[in-house]
């Protein structure tokens, strides 16, 4: 992280993590937020796991390090920024807001989101976005193996490269890969984005600086394990 | 759950114990059962350094069953007695692996309880059910100029609570291999099987200990530290992160679902390998700039001392 840029925004108050448990600080920020203060900044967050989980009042939070597991999680309507590194299970279960991590996250980022947005500008580790049933996950970088596993509404934007079975066994949903996809998952198929998609990931990524590393892909489910009989073996063992 | 941590100075005057405590130290609640560390570089007399454990009633009293059996099967070049532990330098008349487990197990026959945690030409073994900072502090780690060192917290699932189930652990009989694990081996039980009808004997009924003898078995084939944990990969079961060191350096392996947690950091002046961030923001504070990744599943790495 770049300790140059450690002045906080204009109005915003402190909340200086060092020493304190997990508790006192999210139990600050809570307070914060309460007494109606809309920017927060969070010094010495030392990878500290659960900060700003189950928050459900819109503030601008900025954690100045990196932060452990679950950051966000729970959460509707927070704006966070990570200055650094994420731990595991990043913005779980997120309802709606935005989180921005400048640097890597760990393995299952943003698991089952509902809404909102969340940017890792770095790359993040196994099993991204899984299971996420609304909202946009991006990736700067590369993913991990069975990334958008499971999915049902959520875009997943991989930059770089994804891992094995991508997309496995997603119901619905879109998932975009600017690099190299090492296999498809169970029942997905491979497409060229729509222009109206291409326009929409040009328009989400702008913001960020990021593109694709090579060329925009799209998976889908291709549908076939929807519904099936028990008996259509050859369903399951084509689609599996 | 469990935690682990290895540290690896790439130039003199970085502290190694320190650095390696801390890190342990953020992670005591991953594993508040017990802390150990591999230590390697600290000057000793004699060809090899062992560590000796007295066992749970033991203490200086075992002393001379100890040294005698060690005089049977070579010269005690110096002997330290600190908390239960025996520091002792030697220099073994058979220094082939089959003589090293002979004088292993004549030294623990010494005593009920007597336990030869390591042998190795740099390496020495502290495992105690007490966080890292007790280690620290009760053998004046910071005295010692080491080089590298591995290092786990335990949250016992699979055997007992005690000293002797501790990680790490060493490759008996090969001077110098040890290992920290976290998670499971579940192809454990056949492996081991195997390797007793070869010949080899396990101090416990802990999986890692398997995991130490099959890497330094493959080092002694001639795999270098990074081929035998890239081998690893396909030839151990379940799931694991684990550290493994030599008197050169360490090397690092995920299993290919990596359900089990490893972050790489690394500098100019250090390489390290933790379980959570939070052992690097212990050791080092949050405002230093390092880069940070997550070790992707089914990939292993090594590290050498240049």
């Amino acid at each position: 992280m770049d300790t140059s840029v450690k002045s906080p925004a204009s109005g915003a108050a402190i909340v200086d993590a060092h020493g304190r448990s997990t508790r006192e600080i999210n139990e600050e920020i809570r307070a914060l937020i309460a007494a109606g203060q809309r920017e927060i900044e969070v010094l010495h967050p030392g990878s500290r796991h659960n900060l700003a989980v189950g928050i459900l009042e819109p503030a601008r939070l900025r954690f100045r390090g990196d932060v452990g597991y679950f950051c966000g999680a729970l959460s509707d309507g927070l704006e966070i920024e990570v200055d650094g590194n994420a731990g595991w299970s990043l913005g779980a279960d997120m309802m709606g807001g935005k989180i921005v991590v400048h640097s890597n996250s760990g393995s299952s980022t943003a698991p089952s989101i509902r809404g909102g947005l969340v940017v890792v500008e770095g790359s993040a580790g196994a099993r991204s976005a899984i299971a996420g049933k609304g909202g946009v996950v991006v990736i700067g970088g590369s993913t991990g193996y069975m990334s958008g596993f499971m999915n049902q509404r959520t875009r997943l934007v991989v930059c770089g490269d994804a891992g094995e079975a991508f997309g496995d066994s997603m119901y619905e949903g879109e998932l975009f890969c600017g690099g190299e996809i090492a296999n498809l998952g169970s029942d997905t198929l491979l497409e060229e984005p729509t222009d109206e998609e291409s326009a929409w990931l040009a328009e989400t990524l702008e913001p960020f600086g990021l593109g694709p590393k090579r060329t925009w892909r799209k998976v889908r489910s291709a549908g076939k394990l929807w519904r099936y009989d028990k008996k259509e073996f050859a369903v399951w063992k084509e689609a599996l | 759950m469990c935690g682990i941590a290895g540290f690896l100075a790439k130039r003199e005057g970085v502290p190694v114990a320190a650095s390696i405590v801390e890190m342990l130290q953020a992670l005591h609640g991953r594993g508040p059962d017990s802390t150990g560390l591999s230590l390697y570089g600290a000057p000793y007399e004699g060809e090899l350094l062992a560590s000796v454990w007295a066992g749970d009633d033991g203490g200086a009293s075992a002393r001379d069953g100890i040294l005698e059996a060690i005089d049977r099967h070579g010269r005690v070049a110096s002997v330290d007695f600190t908390e239960g532990y025996f520091r002792i330098g030697l220099t073994p008349e058979d220094a082939s692996p089959r003589g090293l487990r002979e004088l292993a197990e004549a030294v623990e026959s010494a005593n009920p309880g007597v336990r030869m945690f390591s042998l190795g030409h740099s390496l020495e073994v502290l495992k105690y059910t007490a966080d890292a900072r007790t280690l620290y502090e009760r053998w004046h780690l910071g005295d010692q100029p080491y080089t590298h060192a591995i290092g786990h917290v335990r949250m016992a699932t699979e055997s007992r609570v005690d000293v002797n189930h501790s990680h790490p652990f060493w490759a008996r009989p090969f001077p110098d291999v040890t290992v920290v694990h976290n998670g499971h081996v579940t192809n454990y039980y056949k492996n081991r099987r195997i390797y007793e009808m070869r010949g080899y004997t396990f101090q416990t009924e802990n999986d890692t200990e398997f995991v130490a003898v099959y890497l330094a078995e493959q080092l002694s084939l001639g795999l270098t530290l990074d081929e035998a944990v890239r081998r690893s990969i396909d030839d151990l079961d379940g799931s694991f992160t684990y550290l493994v060191s030599t008197a050169d350096g360490f090397g690092v392996a995920r299993d290919r679902f990596s359900t089990k947690p490893c972050l790489v950091a690394e500098t100019d002046a250090w390489v390290a390998v933790v379980s959570e961030g939070i052992a690097l923001a212990g050791a080092f504070g949050d405002e230093t700039e390092f880069h940070t990744y997550e070790l992707p599943g089914g990939e292993a790495r090594a590290w050498t001392r240049a």
